[in-house]
């Protein structure tokens, strides 16, 4: 048997200290930049998906929005389909209370804290940073806080969630695990105009 | 580059989507006829003008919809979730 | 003229230069100084140096003509940026600027000997020349590049420099910083739109900008009230390369950006174009001399440059452009020694001078020295975004120019010179309105009256009497246009592509109008009917760095791709994905999991979490065989057909629970088959309850192959490896090296007694290397997709796409028994009935052995019968470790694929291979009792 206890590693290589958090090696670098970039693939996420007109759609947000429920982040990612997002949470805990066997109609979840990449931008100048990778219009008139979408970002299918930080510009991003690394390292190519750093989610 | 309206997503570069074919070519499922079957597969109506397609939009909500489309100048007369658009039109000839 | 000195006039009200800084450059090796704010030309005009360019075909001296970024002969080498546009390009401290197309100097050209032989050059002189003998081409190609224009393109090896790209969505985009631009573009934005206004040059306003004091204040005016709106991005030195479909607009940003250039990709509400009217030089002899120049290049350079452009004038002027040119040159103590005014009927016939003017010869006949002659002979609309939005302007024969035909769509608008004249005011008070109406259509405010902005009649002149250029930048005179009409080529398409007028790097700006009117003149049609070619993008050349602009090349990998690296691979791209192809020998990895025990990153296997009751019917639907009956806990082979038959796709796929399945497919098939399986789900069984989710990465993937596989993983996990209760083609959730909800299964794409591990992707790392640490012992090694390869191929199991191909049909690939036609549907059912009821009359998937063992047929070896008739190829060939002898397998036909058929095989050298069919498709272990074990 194995004598050492597993350690999670988000897909995105850490330049910088680390710290061990609920099981996940993750970067403790901190930076004051005005525009930051920050893995958070160590959030438990969870995709739920149903049948159109299953009774929990009624119990998640729209498509094509996201909220906050207590600690976790839910998004309407699609027509019947959901991301839900915690720190730390099982993903038992992020299904709990959703009517998923639902008597019309048929829903199901999906662990995928493992198989998405998610990076976290946030800066006054991020709108005009993702302008450089994204087709789509992030002025506030179309895309404002709370919105969440899926398009290409620097020819990767993304999803991206507006979710400004205490009034603060900021856009969550995930994609499919294998091309984290590409994603991470295309918003830093697009940002060094901006100045923009990593930072870690251990800070 | 066109503006594909999906009916999910909204307005998107035509690059997100890909082209699914005609509509309304039903599948002959029990055929024993290979000329019929072959007909349904490689034998498309491609009009001059208004045309019903199926579309999917691969680098979104990755759902396929139905739409009506003017071949001549890429113009949408309708564009619904996949199966919801209006019925036969007399100019839709699909 | 070259005529030393300080040619540079006092402090100018408009002038763009600052002259406490001072800008050293060279000049053809010469050092010369400016001032900042100087374009080259300006720079080597105010230290006297008018000649600037050899011509293209007949090596003519040429100068400054428009002192605009599409003056046609002022193109330079700028160290190693060849073609730079001299009368815009910012002299820069530093720069090493050479004249092109000279050779051995410009000022003692040899090929201008082209002038005396100019009668062998005419329209079509090339086509008609170089055309036989053809194997001739190489040599002509030679002999003409050295004479064609251009700068040396930077050497291999080069720093490459950053160019950029950047999406952008302005409700309003106006095309052109003048008055009327200026203005649209602030009425849009206090209307509340987003707007940007885009200015080719380095700053708004237009002809404001060289104008008198009233044009300057209305200038000041203006600037302040754009800079007043935060909502109205101003991007100068940049160019609109283009309108398309739903007014999706290029904008090239050449400076004032991070990068060298920033290419922006605009959908716009609605596109306002103000791009003013380009000055029209006019035909006559000498008209190409240095010291011949449009009115308003002579008002530019002493307004905006305070460069003296000569010293004794002949302004020949149809309009207030020339009058105000006469007014600037007198103020600029230039003398004036003749005006000749189109208005009167007066005209000039010739430009006198040899290398630069020295004199005009007018209409009458009478001689007038002078050093420079002004011409203002009328004005081109610059249509080629209105002709982008499907307008066909129309020939409007009263102003003698062409105006917008009114047929734009709704989402673009014109203002401004473009589409008429007026004073300052009313061009300002048009783009206002049209500024304002911009921005209701594409914010939905309410309606703008917009006042009429009509055409002021001017003179139609296009050419003297005698013979001149049309196009300076490919040397074509009006006689070739005409002698193009002569020979048949009368249509307007026809004679530019012949004469090749207005092909040039200034693509007809200045040339088109003028070869139009020849060719009316010569074919005695008018204007309209005689037409204009359609203008299409770009409307300004765009440098290839900004048109490929910020590269995106997604790549995706592992989480083992970092362990992989370190020890020693030799990556393969697949697609987007890099994966290990070997490290370093990939024979003894295959000969390894043969004897002891290997492992291999599988990660890109496409995997899907199938959930749902109707589950089962997808299955069925999707694979040709048959699904009902797979318990909990096993693991089934499928493979899945297009509707017309052909193989698309295989893998295993396990149920794991009364509704959940997880399927595995191809890597590279992964995308194709998601979309498939949805789109049976969503068009044509909706009602099925059956929901799909990719985990390709979710789960990373390894195999752990070879007869010591279960000894190992046995170390590892709790999961209960017993062959009795653990058999093949089995699944088993559990933990692995510590880590949870591992899915193990056994299967034996390699032959081998194997066990497929998945692994949530963040643990990936620990469990690979917890493997090799557990394995020392059992002869462990990683082995690469090569190794794999050799594997699979010594056991006879095909590979979609490799030994399959687009006409492949199930039963060719050998995979009859995996067909269920009982089933009531699948997709590929009807053609693959039809293609059994062939009764075996397609190619057939075998295995073939080389008589000579040592000889390895390349893969896509064709395989002939009788005379050369190909019959087949060679899909897959290895030498095997295993077997020490080539292996491999092959497309034949019926007849050539029963055992013992003999195959001949054309190897690329052209000899003659032999080789004999086997019976069974796998070399190794064809009982399958070691995959078994």
């Amino acid at each position: 048997m194995a004598n050492t206890t597993p350690i999670a590693r988000s897909q995105i290589s850490i330049v910088g200290p680390t710290a061990v958090v609920d099981g996940w090696e993750i970067s403790t670098v901190t930076s004051s930049a005005a525009l930051t970039l920050r893995d958070e693939s160590h959030l438990t996420k969870v995709v739920v998906r149903s049948t159109d007109g299953a009774p929990v759609a009624s119990q998640l947000p729209g498509n094509g929005t996201a909220r906050h429920v207590g600690d976790t982040l839910q998004i309407g990612s699609a027509p019947s389909e959901w991301y839900l997002m915690a720190k730390g949470a099982t993903t038992a805990s992020l299904v709990d209370g959703l009517d998923l066997p639902g008597a019309s109609g048929y829903a199901a979840w999906t662990d995928v804290t493992h198989g998405r990449a998610l990076v976290r931008l946030t800066g006054a100048d991020s709108a005009k940073m993702l302008s450089k990778l994204c087709a789509i219009n992030l002025a506030d008139s179309v895309t404002p806080n709370g919105r969440a979408f899926r398009t290409s970002i620097a020819g990767v299918n993304t999803d991206i969630i507006r979710d400004d930080v205490n009034t603060v510009r900021s856009y969550l991003l995930h994609c499919e695990r294998s091309s984290g690394q590409y994603l991470f390292d295309a918003l830093l190519d697009a940002g060094i105009e901006f100045g923009i750093e990593p930072t870690g989610a251990g800070a | 580059m066109i503006i594909i309206d999906c009916p999910h997503c909204g307005p998107r570069n035509s690059t997100e989507f890909r082209h699914a074919g005609e509509a309304g070519h039903k599948r002959p499922v029990a055929t024993t006829d290979p000329a019929e079957w072959r007909y349904y597969l490689y034998v498309h109506d491609n009009p001059m003008g208004w045309t019903r397609e199926t579309w999917f939009h691969g680098s979104g909500c990755r759902k396929f919809f139905s739409a009506e489309r003017n071949t001549v100048t890429n113009e949408f007369r309708w564009i619904a979730p996949f199966g919801q658009g209006p019925a036969h039109t007399e100019e839709s000839g699909a | 003229m070259s005529a030393a000195g300080n040619w540079r006039l006092s402090p100018q009200p408009g002038e763009v230069i600052d002259r406490s800084t001072k800008v050293n450059f060279t000049w053809n090796g010469t050092a010369v100084s400016g001032f900042a704010g100087d374009t080259i030309v300006s720079a080597l005009m105010a230290n006297g140096e008018q000649l600037m360019s050899r011509s293209f075909k007949y090596h003519r001296p040429r100068g400054v003509m428009t002192a605009t970024f599409f003056d046609p002969n002022c193109s330079f080498q700028v160290g190693n940026e060849p073609n730079v546009r001299g009368a815009h390009r910012l002299v820069k401290d530093g720069d090493v600027v050479q004249a092109q197309n000279a050779w051995p100097s410009l000022k003692y050209d040899v090929r201008s000997a082209n002038q005396a032989v100019g009668r062998f050059l005419g329209p079509g002189f090339y086509y008609k020349t170089f055309i036989k003998p053809q194997p001739l081409w190489p040599a002509y190609q030679k002999v003409l590049s050295t004479f064609a224009p251009g700068g040396k393109p930077p050497a291999i090896g080069t720093p490459h420099e950053i160019f950029d790209k950047r999406y952008a969505h302005p409700d309003v985009l106006v095309v052109g910083a003048g008055p009327a631009g200026i203005a649209a573009a602030i009425e849009a934005g206090r209307a509340g739109a987003s707007v940007i206004l885009v200015e080719e040059e380095y700053e708004i306003g237009g002809h404001l900008r060289f104008g008198g004091p009233a044009e300057l204040a209305h200038l000041a005016t203006l600037r302040a009230e754009v800079a007043a709106l935060e909502n109205v991005e101003v991007l100068t030195d940049s160019v609109v390369s283009g309108r398309y479909d739903d007014n999706w607009v290029g904008v090239i940003q050449r400076s004032g950006v991070w990068s060298k250039e920033r290419m922006i990709k605009a959908r716009v509400g609605t596109l306002v174009v103000a791009a003013g009217l380009i000055e029209r030089p006019f035909v006559f002899e000498g008209n190409d001399l240095p010291g011949v120049m449009l009115s308003t290049a002579a008002l530019r350079l002493t307004g905006l440059h305070a460069v003296k452009p000569g010293t004794s004038a002949v302004v020949f002027t149809a309009n207030s452009t020339g009058d105000a040119a006469i007014e600037r040159l007198t103020q600029s103590g230039v003398t004036i020694a003749r005006i000749v005014d189109a208005r009167k009927g007066e005209t000039i016939r010739r430009a006198l001078g040899r290398g630069h003017v020295s004199g005009v010869e007018l209409g009458n006949g009478s001689k007038v020295q002078a050093d420079l002659l002004v011409t203002a002979t009328g004005w081109t609309a610059p249509t080629s975004l209105l002709n982008m939005a499907g307008d066909r302007p129309v020939w409007d024969a009263t102003a003698a120019r062409f105006s917008p035909a009114d047929d734009l769509p709704s989402t673009v608008m014109a203002t401004g010179g473009i589409l008429g004249d007026g004073t300052t005011e009313e061009l300002i008070a048009h783009g206002r309105a049209v500024g304002a109406e911009a921005a209701r259509r594409a914010t939905g405010a309410a309606p703008v009256e917009i006042p009429d902005l009509g055409r002021d009649p001017h003179p139609a002149l296009f050419q003297s009497s005698t013979v001149g250029f049309v196009d300076f930048s490919e040397d074509v005179k009006n006689k070739d246009v005409v002698s193009a009409a002569k020979e048949g080529y009368d249509s307007s398409e026809l004679a530019k592509r012949f004469t090749t007028s207005a092909m040039g790097p200034a693509q007809g700006k200045y040339e088109m109008i003028n070869t139009m009117a020849v060719l009316a003149d010569a074919t005695n049609r008018d204007f309209q009917s005689t037409g204009t070619t359609v203008w299409r993008p770009p409307y300004a050349p765009i440098s290839l760095g900004a048109l490929a602009g910020r590269s995106f090349e997604p790549t995706r990998v592992s989480p083992l791709q970092g362990w992989h690296e370190a020890h020693g691979v030799e990556p393969l791209i697949a697609g987007q994905w890099i994966r290990p192809e070997h490290y370093g020998d990939p024979q003894a990895e295959a000969l390894n999991v043969r004897t002891n025990v290997g492992i291999i990153d599988v990660t890109p296997l496409g995997k899907f979490d199938i959930q749902g009751p109707d589950a089962v019917k997808l299955l069925n639907l999707v694979y040709t065989n048959q699904w009902d009956n797979l318990a909990i806990g096993s693991v089934r082979y499928g493979v899945m057909c297009a509707e017309d038959g052909v193989v698309l796709d295989d893998g295993v796929t396990a149920r794991l629970g009364e509704d959940r399945y997880l399927m595995t497919v191809t890597s590279s098939g992964a995308a194709t088959v998601w979309e498939w399986m949805e789109m049976w789900l969503q068009t044509v069984h909706p009602d099925w309850q059956v929901l799909i989710t990719p985990i390709t990465t979710g789960m990373a993937s390894i195999n752990i192959a070879g007869p010591n596989s279960r000894e190992l993983l046995s170390r590892i996990t709790d999961i209960d490896l017993d062959p009795q209760t653990f058999p093949y083609m089995k699944v088993r959730e559990g933990v692995v090296a510590g880590v949870e909800n591992c899915i193990v299964w056994r299967i034996g794409f390699t032959g081998e007694l194997s066990y497929e591990i998945h692994v949530p992707a963040s643990y990936a790392l620990h469990v690979w290397e917890t493997l090799i640490d557990n394995g020392q012992d059992l002869g462990i090694s990683a082995f690469g997709i090569e190794a794999q390869r050799i594997l699979r191929l010594e056991k006879g199991h095909l590979i979609v796409g490799q030994d399959t191909d687009g006409l492949t049909q199930a039963h060719s690939a050998g995979l009859g028994p995996l067909i269920k036609q009982a089933k009531e549907d699948f997709a590929g059912k009807q053609e693959l009935a039809w293609q059994e009821a062939r009764d075996g009359d397609y190619p057939h998937l075998v295995a073939i052995e080389t008589v000579d063992p040592a000889l390895v047929p390349p893969e896509a070896s064709q395989i002939v019968r009788g005379n050369n008739e190909i019959v087949g190829r060679v899909t897959s060939s290895r030498m095997s470790p295993t077997l020490r002898r080539s292996v491999a397998l092959a497309q034949v036909p019926k007849n050539l694929s029963t055992p013992g058929s003999r195959l001949t095989i054309v190897l690329p050298n052209g000899s003659r291979a032999v080789a004999v069919v086997r019976e069974d498709l796998a070399f190794v272990d064809p009982e399958g009792v070691r995959l078994r074990g």
